[in-house]
């Protein structure tokens, strides 16, 4: 750690911001008011409850702000135990204890904010290290806690057992239940209403799922005495599925309110140490279902991302190569026209004293030609943008890539692909960017050829992308059992505008084609042994000095 | 310039060559239009003169695979190329194998002419030049041994008397193979001999 940044934490510490005093004092009338709430069947003598929410809070704050936050937390503890309970315990105890805790929480926190996870868990590794940590947290926080009472003389030592496990499921359970939500306040909450709105209908069916299966419950073990807790299942693994740990951890802590409301209401029905087992383990299958599905939701955007950034990058090259064929196309025929203008403005000297505005004219028309070359100019230009980025590039990661951006596309398609991998290929010299485009070219193309075909034939739809050495360049082969190349677009595949596409613009192969040669490497096609069609890209392994056609 | 020699005017585009041909010939220049470079490699022969205003971009072969033909059969006949790409890494590939110039289209007809005048006048000179340095190999040709001797070491700048000395012949022989040597290489002065000798190497 560099000077400035102690100084910074020396400088925060001295002199908090009034931020500060106000999250101390919410966190203060939070933690009381939970330690309030939660105070239900105590062990005798002791403030010993099956149920800390408290500490779920205690975590979260641990976590979001880190250990610098420990006193605070020691002395919440120490007010909290003053005032609930059957009377307090005597201060020897009460000091030692709150200190205890507050130092256990404070290494939980420390260990898992080294892991990144003071912030929301968005992996299944993050929802194991938070629980694991969190169960050897609540082991050490109940066995420490019960050793002071035992040692204090409030707890007879044949109790100690059961006392230990129901303070350690309290705590386990309070920080499972509670922490992964808190910590949600720390991100954008923006797109969690978003999604709350967008999803309200669905919302409410299995909000309703988990009243019906507390109901259930309760009603089953106030008539036959049968503890169901299974039906919560249900909607919390739905939840938890379909909007991650933020959806799963919120209807947890929500199940846990109403389940603590329907004891409240229904005295003795169920104890609540009973309840407190099923309410753990929905908490840890909840987590790591939601995590899973964050993960997977996460995995799932920043293919689409990047494939949208391809699209992107896609349209502006191809922009590009429509304006450089159309300068060269236009400029043709402006050229031309430009000369038969001079060439007329020379021609009609001798006339220029029957009329003079004959030569003004002709130099008007040949300046406004001149106009319109201009402007094609500027319009290839634009689109040019910077020259090609060459950078040691492993060629097969980037095929895979643009493979996996183009799975969803290809199971549509029904078609299967292969990349036949070849172990220790080097690294190739290109614009990684431009290298996407080509490669997505040529995939496109193939699955663009197989849905244009009428009806799924018996013949199998294939793709294969391979990749081999050659001298000092790595060529990448990209096959299909495809209809192949109409005869009619062969001699000009690679030039602008040729297409067999009914939707094409037949820029894709050119533009790919110019890609590569400006980058010493090339493009052309061969017949398949799949039956289709068959691309190479020839990649240089070496700086080449630019090439151009 | 009408009779300074001929631009050989190659591009696929018919209206690019007819209308440039319209234009130069305009312009007094004599121009002989080509479809393609292959045409042009096929018709063309090293003693005309002239210079080659060719596109860059063509089916078949291109104007850099033109410039580099023409390089390999040892044909140094100016080359300007044209293009509608004006590309700049293409235009150095161009001048680095030599070529005159690079224009882009659609060109300015000042320039173009006076790119091509300098062509031409580029191409006669070199003419002119290879013309009087053949000349002057065949004078050299018909001297005997002991006459391009006793040149040389008159060019080295050594006097009559050394000369002889040195070939172990009289002052007087040496003024006579001088003499020779002077009317045989139709020079009227020493500096003139001098010159020639240094030309042919």
């Amino acid at each position: 750690m560099n000077d400035s940044s102690t100084t910074e934490i020396r400088r925060q510490g001295l002199k908090l911001p009034p931020q500060s005093w106000l999250l101390g004092a919410g966190f203060l009338t939070l933690y009381l008011l939970l330690d309030w709430a939660s105070y239900v069947e105590p062990l005798r003598d002791t403030n010993i409850t099956p149920w800390h929410p408290n500490t779920g809070l205690v975590m979260a704050l641990l976590l979001a702000r880190g250990a610098r936050w420990a006193p605070l937390v020691a002395f919440g503890i120490f007010t909290g135990e003053l005032l609930t309970g059957e009377g307090p315990s005597p201060w020897q105890v009460l000091a030692p204890t709150s200190l205890y805790l507050a130092a256990v929480y404070a290494c939980a926190a420390w260990a898992l904010r080294r892991r990144g996870l003071d912030r929301p868990i968005g992996t299944p590794q993050g929802a194991a290290w938070f629980a694991g940590v969190t169960a050897v947290a609540g082991g050490f926080a109940a066995a420490g806690y019960v050793a002071i009472l035992v040692s204090g003389g409030l707890l007879n030592s044949s109790e100690a057992w059961s006392s230990v496990g129901r303070y350690w499921i309290g705590d386990f359970n309070g920080i499972i239940a509670l922490t992964p939500v808190l910590l949600l306040l720390k991100v954008d909450r923006a797109p969690l209403w978003e999604e709350i709105r967008r999803h309200r209908r669905e919302l409410m069916l299995q909000a309703l799922g988990a009243v019906f299966g507390v109901a259930l419950a309760f009603a089953l073990a106030a008539a036959r005495d049968v503890r169901l807790f299974y039906p919560l299942f249900a909607p919390v693994t739905w939840v938890a599925l379909r909007h991650g740990v933020p959806g799963a951890m919120i209807s947890v802590s929500l199940v846990q309110a109403a389940l603590l409301a329907a004891l409240a209401l229904t005295p003795g029905s169920i104890p609540l140490f009973d309840v407190q087992f099923p309410l753990l383990s929905l908490g840890v299958t909840a987590l790591f279902l939601g995590a899973l599905a964050t993960q997977h939701d996460r995995a799932l955007r920043q293919m689409h991302d990047q494939d949208a950034v391809l699209q992107r990058s896609m349209r502006f090259a191809v922009a590009g190569q429509l304006a450089s064929a159309l300068t060269h196309e236009l400029n043709q025929p402006m050229t031309a026209m430009l000369s038969y203008v001079r060439s007329a403005e020379l021609m009609t000297e001798p006339l220029a004293r029957v009329d003079e505005r004959l030569a003004a004219t002709l130099r008007k028309a040949g300046e406004q030609a001149g106009r319109a070359a201009a402007v094609l100019r500027r319009l290839r230009e634009f689109y040019r943008g910077e020259g090609a980025r060459l950078e040691p590039t492993d060629a097969l990661s980037v095929c895979a890539r643009v493979a996996e951006a183009l799975r969803d596309r290809m199971r549509r398609s029904a078609v299967e692909f292969e990349l036949r991998n070849r172990a220790g290929l080097p690294s190739v010299m290109v614009d990684r960017t431009q290298l996407e485009i080509v490669i997505h070219n040529l995939l496109t193309n193939c699955l663009d050829a197989f849905d244009a075909l009428p009806a799924r034939g018996s013949r199998g739809r294939r793709i294969e992308l391979a990749a081999e050495v050659r001298g000092a360049d790595v060529l990448i082969a990209v096959d299909d059992s495809g209809p192949g190349i109409a005869p009619n677009v062969m001699d000009r595949l690679f030039e602008p505008f040729v297409t067999n596409k009914m939707t094409g613009m037949g820029l894709g192969l050119s533009l790919s084609r110019t890609f590569l040669l400006h980058q010493g490497g090339d493009l052309w096609t061969e017949p398949s042994r799949l039956g289709g069609s068959r691309f190479v890209v020839r990649l240089a392994t070496e700086p080449t000095p630019q090439t151009s056609l | 310039m009408a009779n300074s020699g001929t631009v050989f005017l190659i591009d696929d585009d018919v209206g690019v060559r007819d209308s440039l041909s319209l234009l130069l010939s305009l312009k007094g220049v004599r121009t002989l239009p080509f479809v393609n470079a292959e045409s042009f490699i096929e018709t063309y022969r090293p003693e005309w003169p002239g210079c080659v205003l060719t596109d860059l971009r063509m089916p078949g072969m291109t104007g850099l695979e033109l410039q580099a033909a023409l390089r390999g059969r040892g044909m140094e006949v100016p080359v300007v190329m044209l293009t509608a790409h004006g590309d700049v890494a293409t235009a150095c590939a161009a001048l680095k194998n030599g070529a005159f110039d690079f224009l882009e289209k659609p060109i300015d007809d000042g320039l173009l002419l006076q790119v091509l005048e300098n062509a031409l006048r580029v191409d006669r000179e070199r003419r002119a030049a290879t013309a009087s340095r053949s000349s002057a190999d065949a004078r050299l040709e018909r001297l005997t041994a002991r006459e391009r001797e006793i040149l040389t070491l008159i060019s080295a700048g050594h006097p009559n008397r050394e000369v002889a000395s040195r070939l172990g012949i009289s002052p007087r022989t040496v003024e006579v193979h001088k003499a020779r040597v002077m009317e045989k290489l139709a020079c009227r002065s020493l500096a003139e001999l001098i010159r020639m000798h240094g030309t042919s190497g």
